[in-house]
């Protein structure tokens, strides 16, 4: 408009601050915007799934009903071996697909390994004969 | 005259109180939304966790031990029993599902599912006969008492019944009716007929179990 603002680029001062301005108050929509309760109702979720799976394992009986399953499988390394399709059967077929199951005993593993980085839920059951590790994870 | 001075003209300000103005209704908007779903959540969450628990607990009505279900009382249940095992559930929306099916439904429930895995046991009557000629009966593991009948044969007197080598039915006037039996669960037991021409029955419970997965979600009250 005058003469002297064609040679020097110059931002209308209010319409700055007016984005300045409108930068922050969206910033502060955005955290409650993105403020989900969805890590730690997921996690929540995974540890209970570990829980059962645990408590499951170690109180439920052995199909042919003889005892909790995983006090026989950890007697001896025999037993183990034998029960570890029906140890690893047991634990998956309790969660949903789309979870994944380790059990992690004195006499031997089952299930994937966790990858590292990923939430997942721990439970630990001790037993007569060692502490049993649960781990569970959506994978 | 103005030149080297930043200053507003009126139409600067103008656009530039309209936007801020703008943008904190919207912030206010979303806030307030925000707040108004997570103000129920929690409360709804903690609902269903605590029906979730106290359902798969060991001390529940509905279960035979921690984490499994009795399979004809789950089936059962109602309304008013989920209010008596957990007052957090009391008054609000809630939904209880096994396996898919709907126990309970009070409501449209808005808030998070809980999950738990269980197992559920049912139980099955086993009966069986043995007759003239049986050497031995085996019941197998998991099963505590067993109801027995005896049933002598013509020209011979049953007077005891042996499990696992220990007496456990003795009559010396002849064993002829029904009795119950206590065994040991934890293996199998094999029971020795009393007389070779008795008759036999035995009959049990079997609880096999099967996974299940519990849902609760419970809604604002």
């Amino acid at each position: 408009m005058r003469g002297d603002r064609t040679g020097r680029g110059q931002l209308s001062l209010p319409v700055a601050e007016a984005v300045v301005g409108v930068v922050l108050v969206l910033g502060l929509a955005a955290l409650f915007a993105v403020s989900v309760p969805g890590p730690a109702a997921e996690r929540a979720q995974l540890e209970r799934y570990a829980d059962d799976t645990g408590t499951t394992l170690a109180d439920a009986p052995a199909p042919d009903g003889s005892g909790p399953l995983l006090a026989a499988a950890l007697a001896s390394d025999e037993a183990f071996a034998a029960s570890r399709d029906t140890l690893r059967d047991r634990a998956r077929r309790a969660l949903p697909g789309a979870v994944r199951v380790r059990v992690v005993t004195p006499r031997g593993r089952v299930g994937p390994p966790r990858p590292p980085g990923v939430p997942a839920g721990r439970a630990t059951v001790t037993t007569v004969n060692g502490p049993v590790r649960v781990a569970v994870w959506y994978g | 005259m103005t030149g080297s001075r930043g200053q507003s003209n009126l139409l600067s300000v103008a656009v530039a109180v309209v936007l801020l103005v703008a943008s904190t209704g919207l912030a206010v908007a979303v806030a307030d939304d925000a707040l108004a779903r997570a103000d129920r959540e929690p409360l709804a969450r903690h609902a269903a966790a605590a029906t979730a628990d106290r359902l798969v607990a060991a001390g529940s009505p509905v279960a035979r031990r921690a984490n499994t279900l009795r399979g004809p009382r789950t089936a059962n249940l109602t309304a008013a029993d989920v209010d008596a095992l957990a007052p957090p559930a009391r008054d609000r929306a809630l939904v209880v599902r096994l396996d898919g099916r709907t126990l309970v439904e009070r409501g449209q429930p808005t808030g998070p599912t809980v999950r738990r895995s269980v197992r559920v046991a049912r139980p099955t009557r086993v009966v069986e006969t043995y007759g003239a000629n049986a050497t031995r009966i085996v019941v197998p593991p998991g099963v505590d008492r067993v109801r027995v009948r005896v049933r002598p044969g013509p020209n011979a007197t049953a007077r005891t019944l042996r499990a696992d080598g220990r007496v456990v039915l003795h009559d010396p006037g002849g064993l002829d009716g029904t009795a119950t039996v206590r065994l040991s669960a934890r293996d199998r037991t094999v029971l020795r007929p009393p007389a070779a021409n008795a008759t036999v029955r035995v009959a049990y419970d079997r609880r096999p179990t099967e996974a299940a997965t519990l849902e609760v979600r419970a809604g604002a009250r």
